[in-house]
């Protein structure tokens, strides 16, 4: 699900960036700091909004070190996956334990169980792919998923997600 | 005698089970029993022996040397007597049990003396019978009164008087004396009389005394403690009715007590004399047990007791099956015996064969039944038909249901009675894989749930649970409750509900009823079994068994919900030892590996060659840290551990690099399969597609965040935060003679005249001690001529070269310089500054500079300080300094890039669209081909941090191969602003001296 959060975060300048352009310098590193970044608590930082409108504080030099510190203040674009979402996701691998696939920037994977079970797993095709009467999902299929499960990893997120339901799988 | 035997007879159908106090009271009323009996009963049972023909078995543990019992060996210990030897072992567990019911046969005796017939019986026929019969008149005097009778009527009354008085003396007498002699006669049932009401009686009333045979543990050897007691057994017998019968009372041995028989004994030298001859006993380490250990001593194991109902799962103990896990079918009624289905080990005659061609005697099957057990799979019919018609059969009744070798085969099932003792029952812990053999399909939907859970539960009733779990009762009246578990008290697990209809109320539950709850998605870790520290995500709950999604293997497990826990880490066992999950280790000399999989006690890892396998944590000599390496893809662009490339060729692995390692790298990628993800490529055949952190590689050209920094623009490159370099000069080095003063060191403040000198140190010989010392030049300062300051090195040497009108380069540049920096410099600067007109001539150089640099360069506040008149004399009116500017430079120059970068120079008007066109023509920015080098030179130039390392190898790799491309003086000519930049204002323009500098250079 998406939302608009208020997030800060702080940075902290080498005194050698000190200067006009330091404005436009600690953007520029917030932007790369935290767009496509994931948290646990968030989930993923899809876009921070208000390019020009971001707030910097004043700053504060670190006693000791000649750093200075800048709260940055900044609204952004969240996406966190949460447990009986549906989402729409391309396939991107397909093996016989269930397949793979990704929702932006969410790795989700399927496994057979919860795969309809009139859908068989044929790696004599190419590409390998499960096989209903009226519905394939190969590599790069559309479908839609409900995901069962998330986990949170350093830096990334995972789930588990199933097709097992109605109105689920290959769009 | 035959009383005896029908006793013995009749102990097996006897019931075990007596109570404690009996067997703990056993010693001394026995003692006081034997006592009594001991002659006439031992002549009883040798006599027995002599007529059965044999060595009677001595089967019994705990044997009594006075031989007072027997016991009930059935016919096939009999036989095995004589291979005593060969069969002890199996013969243990036999004694075990008989062990048992042998230790309760004495207090059995005692019970029937007073109620069976049988022993009453016994008691008329033999002495007791007789003795009551003359103590009958003895009593009452009834027959010496009869003999009276005569007299009394024949005399008078006094006579009458006389025999009252007798009597009434007699009966006084009498009463004491019967008392006294019933007491003795009938002590014993007298003893046995008051059994009943001493039950209530403490039992440490019933412990020995110190006035009862003392217990001597004597050392042995383990494991032949009950072929000693047996020895001990035949001697006894066999001396009985010698001149030294042995004193002892009685020898038994213990199971719990290992290496140790003991004797019953009133003397130590008893025991000695008993064990003379014995081998394996160590009869010098002798213990005698404190009295009140006999108890404990002779205490009966109950084994805690598990019922055991058809479904509930058991183990063999011994023989073809052991260890195998077997169904109860059936119990037998008497509960010794469980029929059992098992899984059968056939081999359908294959040994049989080959030890038939090997000439071995089929009959000693024993070594072979050990080399090899045939592996355990269902019954086939035909195959057994073809090895074995004969004892092949097929019952009519049911299909599948054959005899084969006189065993009973259901359903591919071997069904076979199997004594209980021979059983494990508690414990038991079926794996999946073991149970899953008994469904009768592949597929797991055919366990036997409900005895699986109940065998689980047996085995592990109360540990399971802890306070927080998730639980679900499964039977009884609150199926479907479920809730957490708030405490538990041994099997009863307090939970706090959470349906609907109990809500936050406190209910308690027996264990075996409970289940852990999981919901599908949870991420839980296994705690036991095989796949324990496993940890993963559910996909799918059916019952008892629960499938997971493994976090790092990706593959689906199925195990008991029992030994899952809900877990927020991840991953578990990814360690083992000082190894872990993906690190590169060595293997040999010339393999190394990844761990791709660590297992309980072992990894397993992909190594260079392609291979995965399996080794031992000592298989690995070392870990290979190799952070930092680096090496380039198939576009030359760097790649580093972390980046995320792409194979070209080959199978198109994708991943993030974990190792790299001479020319291969690992990657891994969660979403593979195979080798959990790990895959070993060739760097030579990836392509770079992400750099970890946002790197700038050369094929992905992000915004370099350095540039930013305008300090590192300045700067140019980090020299120009060293000290100056001196220049060296030629001839005499002017510091010798000088009086100097050492501003510096521990000579700090004292004076002396430099005596001699090299390009750094300089000696000098103090003013104050007679010493000469070698001290840094530069840590020293000069007095100048007039005497009234000191000047730095520096100082002292650069002003008087200008003073001396010694034209020499800015010492900081010439320095600087590399020479493939001064060749790409001077063709391009000095047509530049030679130039008539500056503006006309810089104009459009300027403007491809400015498009092909970055924003930050654009800070064009520079380059009207640079056209500005009053600095440019300065520079044009190097007509005469050029040759001194490059005498040494020049050649190799000039040679490198040939007239290409001369001719602008002399005639500038015409090389200004030439160059526009070329660099427009071209657009180096925006070529690819051309992009990347300028791109590499041009970055290199001015970062510092490129400069240090990679950019002399790219200019000298990439530039002589363009030199002579049109294309280059837009190259160069963009970066000569840049190093003009950094070295002009720094050096020239800010330099106060400059003007001096200008009258100076004519």
């Amino acid at each position: 699900m998406f939302f608009l959060k208020d997030l800060s975060l702080s940075i902290t300048l080498h005194p050698s960036y000190f200067g006009p352009s330091m404005h436009s310098y600690l953007r520029s590193k917030l932007l790369q700091d935290v767009e496509g970044t994931c948290s646990g608590e968030y989930g993923y930082i899809i876009y921070v909004m208000d390019g020009m409108r971001i707030d910097v504080d004043k700053g504060r030099v670190i006693p000791g070190s000649g750093g200075a510190e800048f709260e940055v203040k900044y609204r952004a674009i969240v996406w966190k996956p949460f447990k009986g979402e549906v989402v729409d996701a391309v396939v991107t691998s397909v093996n016989n334990i269930g397949f793979f696939a990704d929702v932006g920037p969410l790795g989700v994977f399927v496994s057979t169980k919860l795969i309809p079970s009139d859908m068989r797993f044929d790696p004599n095709l190419n590409p390998p792919a499960y096989v209903s009467e009226d519905q394939t999902i190969e590599k790069g299929s559309h479908v839609r998923l409900k995901i069962v499960g998330t986990r949170v990893d350093v830096g990334e997120m995972f789930a588990i997600g199933s097709i097992k339901e109605d109105y689920l799988g290959v769009l | 005698m035959s009383a005896l035997e029908n006793m013995f007879d009749s102990d097996p159908e006897e019931d075990g089970v007596r109570d404690e106090a009996r067997e703990e009271e056993q010693p001394r009323q026995q003692k006081e029993h034997r006592r009594e009996d001991d002659e006439d009963e031992n002549k009883d049972i040798l006599e027995k022996t002599e007529v059965s023909g044999k060595q009677r078995p001595p089967g019994d543990a705990v044997e009594r040397a006075g031989g007072e019992e027997d016991d009930e060996e059935d016919a096939n210990d009999l036989d095995e007597d004589d291979e005593e030897d060969e069969e002890d072992e199996e013969d243990e567990e036999d004694e075990e049990d008989e062990d048992g019911t042998t230790r309760r046969k004495r207090p059995r005796r005692e019970r029937r003396n007073q109620f069976l017939d049988v022993e009453a019986e016994v008691d008329e026929d033999e002495e007791e019978l007789e003795e009551d019969e003359d103590e009958l008149g003895r009593e009452d005097g009834f027959i010496q009164d009869e003999g009276h009778e005569g007299d009394f009527e024949r005399v008078d009354d006094r006579l009458h008087r006389e025999v009252d008085r007798q009597r009434a003396a007699i009966a006084e007498a009498d009463a004491e004396r019967l008392a006294s002699e019933y007491r003795e006669k009938y002590g014993r049932s007298a003893a046995s009389k008051y059994r009943g009401e001493m039950n209530v009686v403490p039992q440490r009333l019933l412990v020995p005394s110190v006035n009862d045979p003392n217990i001597w543990g004597v050392r042995c050897k383990p494991g032949k403690e009950k072929a000693i007691v047996r020895t001990i057994w035949r001697k006894k017998a066999s001396l009985q009715y010698s001149n030294h019968p042995l004193e002892i009372l009685s020898a038994f041995q213990r199971d719990n007590f290992n290496g140790y028989v003991y004797l019953e004994a009133r003397k130590m030298a008893d025991v000695e004399y008993a064990l003379t001859g014995i081998v394996n006993v160590y009869a010098r380490q002798m213990i005698l047990v404190p009295i009140p250990e006999y108890t404990d001593l002779l205490r009966v194991n109950k084994g805690s007791d598990v019922e055991l109902v058809p479904g509930s799962y058991v183990r063999i103990k011994r023989g073809k099956y052991q260890g195998d896990l077997a169904v109860v079918e059936d119990l037998s009624e008497n509960g010794l015996e469980a029929q059992l289905k098992v899984v059968p080990r056939l081999d359908y005659g294959r040994t049989q064969e080959i030890l038939g061609q090997a000439g071995i005697d089929v009959k000693r099957k024993r070594a072979a039944k050990l080399s090899s057990r045939p592996a355990a799979r269902l019954f086939a019919p035909m195959e057994a038909r073809m090895s074995d018609p004969k004892n092949w059969q097929q019952r009519q009744a049911k299909d599948n249901h054959y005899i084969f070798q006189g065993e009973e085969y259901i359903n591919g099932y071997l069904i076979k009675d199997f004594r209980i003792s021979h059983l494990i029952t508690e414990n038991v812990e079926p794996t999946l894989e073991e149970v899953t053999k008994f469904s009768s399909t592949a597929d797991d939907e055919g366990i036997d749930l409900q005895s699986l859970a109940l065998s689980l539960k047996q085995a592990s009733s109360s540990g399971t649970f802890q306070p927080g779990d998730h639980v679900e009762v499964h039977e009884g009246e609150q199926t479907g409750v479920y809730g957490r578990v708030v405490s538990i008290d041994r099997d009863i697990v307090s939970i706090r509900a959470e349906t609907d209809g109990l809500n936050g109320q406190l209910v308690e539950i027996p264990s075996k009823s409970l289940r852990k709850k999981f919901n599908q998605g949870d991420h839980v870790r296994v705690i036991g079994g095989k796949y324990k520290d496993e940890t993963g995500m559910v996909v799918r709950i059916k019952d008892d068994v629960v499938s997971i999604i493994g976090d790092l293997s990706m593959a689906e497990i199925t195990v008991f919900s029992k030994d899952l826990k809900e877990a927020s880490d991840i991953g578990g066992r990814n360690s083992l030892g000082k190894y872990q999950i993906h690190d590169l280790v060595q293997l040999s000399a010339n393999n190394v590996a990844c761990i791709i999989k660590v297992e309980r006690d072992a990894f397993r890892v992909l190594d260079i060659n392609g291979n995965a396998q399996t080794i031992l944590p000592s298989a690995i000599t070392m870990k290979v840290d190799n952070k930092f390496s680096f090496a380039t893809d198939r576009n030359g662009s760097e790649i580093r551990v972390g980046d995320t490339v792409k194979e070209t060729d080959g199978e198109g692995h994708q991943g993030v690099i974990l190792h790299i390692y001479r020319t291969n790298a690992f990657l891994h990628d969660r979403s593979q399969n195979e080798n959990a993800g790990v895959s070993l490529v060739r760097t030579r055949n990836v392509t770079a597609i992400a750099a970890k952190g946002g790197r700038i590689t050369g094929a992905n050209n992000g915004p370099d965040l350095t540039k930013m920094n305008p300090k590192m623009q300045i700067g140019g490159n980090q020299q120009g935060m060293l000290p100056p370099t001196i220049p060296r000069q030629g001839g005499r080095d002017r510091t010798i003679g000088q009086t100097v003063k050492v501003r510096q060191g521990p000579y700090k403040g004292l004076l002396g005249i430099v005596k001699d000198a090299t390009d750094a140190v300089a000696r000098i010989e103090l003013h104050s001690k007679s010493k000469i010392i070698s001290i840094e030049k530069t840590k020293l300062g000069f007095v100048d001529s007039r005497g009234d300051k000191t000047v730095s090195y520096e100082e002292f040497v650069t002003p008087k070269k200008f003073l001396n009108g010694n034209v020499a380069p800015i010492p900081q540049y010439q320095g600087a310089q590399t020479p493939s920096w001064q060749g790409g410099k001077t063709p391009a600067r000095t047509p530049a500054w030679a130039s008539a007109d500056l503006p006309g001539g810089r104009t459009p150089a300027w403007a491809a500079a400015d498009g092909g640099r970055t924003p930050a360069w654009s800070a064009s506040s520079r380059t009207p300080a640079w056209s500005s008149g009053a600095k440019t004399p300065a520079y044009g009116s190097s007509g005469n300094r050029t040759p001194a500017w490059n005498p040494g430079s020049r050649t190799p120059g000039r040679s490198a890039w040939d007239a290409g970068g001369r001719t602008p120079r002399d005639d500038s008007g015409m090389r200004t669209p030439a160059w526009h066109d070329e660099s427009s023509a071209h657009t180096p920015w925006e070529d690819p081909s051309y992009g990347r080098t300028p791109g590499a030179a041009y970055n290199a130039a001015p970062t510092p941090g490129a400069i240090s390392a990679p950019t002399p190898g790219v200019i000298s790799a990439s530039t002589p191969g363009r030199w002579d491309d049109v294309a280059i003086p837009a190259v160069y000519d963009a970066k000569t602003p840049g190093i003009m930049a950094a070295a002009t204002p720094a050096a020239w323009g800010d330099e106060p001296e400059t003007p001096r500098y200008a009258p100076a250079s004519p």
